[in-house]
C-alpha cells in the first residue's frame, strides 16, 4: 500500500526541501517564470484596458498569444528543472549543479501534457472548479516527472491516469497554497500601498508618481501583484508536489531506501 | 558470439540464427528496442508542436471571449 502523509507533512518537508535545493535551482525556477506570470498580467491589463471591444482586435490577441508561448515554454522548462532538482535530493539526499538539467524526453513530455492541459484550462476558466482542477493537473504534471519513462504519445496519459487516485490529495494540497497565495497578495498589496511614504522620506524622492501607479484603482497593480504572489508560493507548492509525490511512489521504487543509505552514510562525518 | 566466451549449449540463446549468451543478448536487444522507440518520441514531439499552435489560437480566442465576463 502506498504511504500516505499527512497534508502537515508533506508542507512541512516541502519548506524544508525549498532550503535543501539550494538557491540555484530556486533562481531558475524565479526567473524562469517571471516573464510568462508578468506576460499574462500585462494581457490581462490590456483586456480590461480595450473593454467590451476586445473581440474585434483578433489579430492584436493573436500577436499576443505568440509571444507569449516562448514564455510559457521558458516557464516550463524552469519549472521542470526546478522539480527534477527537488527529487534529485528526494532520492539520492545530494544536490549537484547537473541534477538542474532533465532527460530531454521527459521534458518533451512535461510540455505535450502541460500543452493540451493549458488548452482545457483556459477553455475551462469560466467555471472555478474547472480552472482549478487543470491548475492542480499541471503542477501535477511537472512534479509527477520521474513516472513518465516512456515518450510516446498515449504513454504519458495512462500515467496521468494511474495517478487519478492521489489527484484529491493534489487538490486538498493546492486548497491550501490558494489560501497562501491570497495571503501573499495580502501582503504585497500592504507593501504597495506603504511604498510611497517610505520612499518619501528618502532625500529629492517625490513620491507623488508613484502614488498614482501604486494607486489600488490601477488594474496594472492588481495584475502584477497576483503575478508576484504566484511567484512567492510557487516554488513552495512545486516543492511540496514533489514530496507528495515521492511519498506515494518511493517504496515502489525503492528510493526510500537508497535516501536512508544516504543519510547513514553521512551520520557518522555530521 | 560478440564477447567470446565459452557456454554451454544451455546457457545460450539463438536470436537470428545466432548464438548469445544473456549479457549480449540484452545488448542486441536494446538495440532493436531503441530503433522501434526512435519513431514514437518524433511522434510526441510533431503532436507538442502542433498542441503549441492550437494553445497560441485558444489564448487569442479566450482573449476576446472573457472579455464577456
Amino acid at each position: 500500500m502506498a504511504k500516505r502523509i499527512p497534508f502537515s507533512e508533506a508542507l512541512d518537508s516541502g519548506v524544508r526541501l525549498v532550503t535543501w535545493v539550494g538557491p540555484a535551482p530556486l533562481a531558475v525556477l524565479v526567473l524562469a517564470t517571471l516573464p510568462w506570470r508578468f506576460g499574462l498580467a500585462a494581457l490581462a491589463s490590456r483586456i480590461v484596458e480595450v473593454g467590451a471591444s476586445a473581440s474585434q482586435y483578433g489579430p492584436h490577441w493573436r500577436d499576443w498569444s505568440q509571444d507569449l508561448l516562448p514564455l510559457f515554454i521558458l516557464a516550463l522548462v524552469g519549472r521542470a528543472a526546478y522539480a527534477h532538482a527537488c527529487h534529485q535530493h528526494l532520492q539520492q539526499g545530494l544536490t549537484h549543479w547537473r541534477s538542474l538539467v532533465p532527460n530531454p524526453l521527459t521534458l518533451l513530455v512535461v510540455l505535450y501534457l502541460s500543452f493540451a492541459i493549458e488548452i482545457a484550462l483556459i477553455l475551462s476558466s469560466v467555471t472555478v472548479l474547472g480552472w482549478a482542477i487543470f491548475t492542480s493537473t499541471q503542477a501535477r504534471i511537472v512534479a509527477s516527472q520521474p513516472a513518465f519513462t516512456s515518450a510516446s504519445p498515449l504513454s504519458p496519459w495512462k500515467t496521468l491516469g494511474e495517478e487519478r487516485g492521489s489527484m484529491s490529495r493534489t487538490a486538498g494540497l493546492d486548497s491550501i497554497f490558494a489560501i497562501a497565495w491570497f495571503v501573499a497578495l495580502l501582503n504585497l498589496v500592504s507593501l504597495s500601498q506603504m511604498a510611497p511614504d517610505l520612499l518619501g522620506s528618502v532625500p529629492a524622492f517625490d513620491p507623488g508618481p508613484a502614488r498614482a501607479l501604486l494607486s489600488t484603482e490601477n488594474h496594472r497593480l492588481w495584475f502584477g501583484l497576483m503575478a508576484g504572489a504566484s511567484a512567492v508560493v510557487e516554488p513552495f507548492r512545486l516543492a511540496a508536489h514533489c514530496v507528495l509525490f515521492f511519498s506515494t511512489h518511493s517504496k515502489s521504487s525503492g528510493a526510500d531506501l537508497r535516501l536512508r543509505l544516504a543519510e547513514l552514510s553521512r551520520e557518522p562525518s555530521a | 558470439m560478440s564477447c567470446r566466451l565459452a557456454f554451454c549449449a544451455e546457457c545460450a540463446t539463438e536470436w537470428e540464427g545466432i548464438n548469445y549468451c544473456h549479457s549480449c543478448l540484452a545488448q542486441v536487444r536494446g538495440r532493436v528496442r531503441a530503433d522501434h522507440s526512435r519513431f514514437l518520441p518524433l511522434l510526441t514531439l510533431a503532436l507538442t508542436v502542433a498542441l503549441g499552435y492550437l494553445l497560441t489560437r485558444v489564448i487569442a480566442w479566450g482573449a476576446g471571449f472573457f472579455t464577456f465576463f
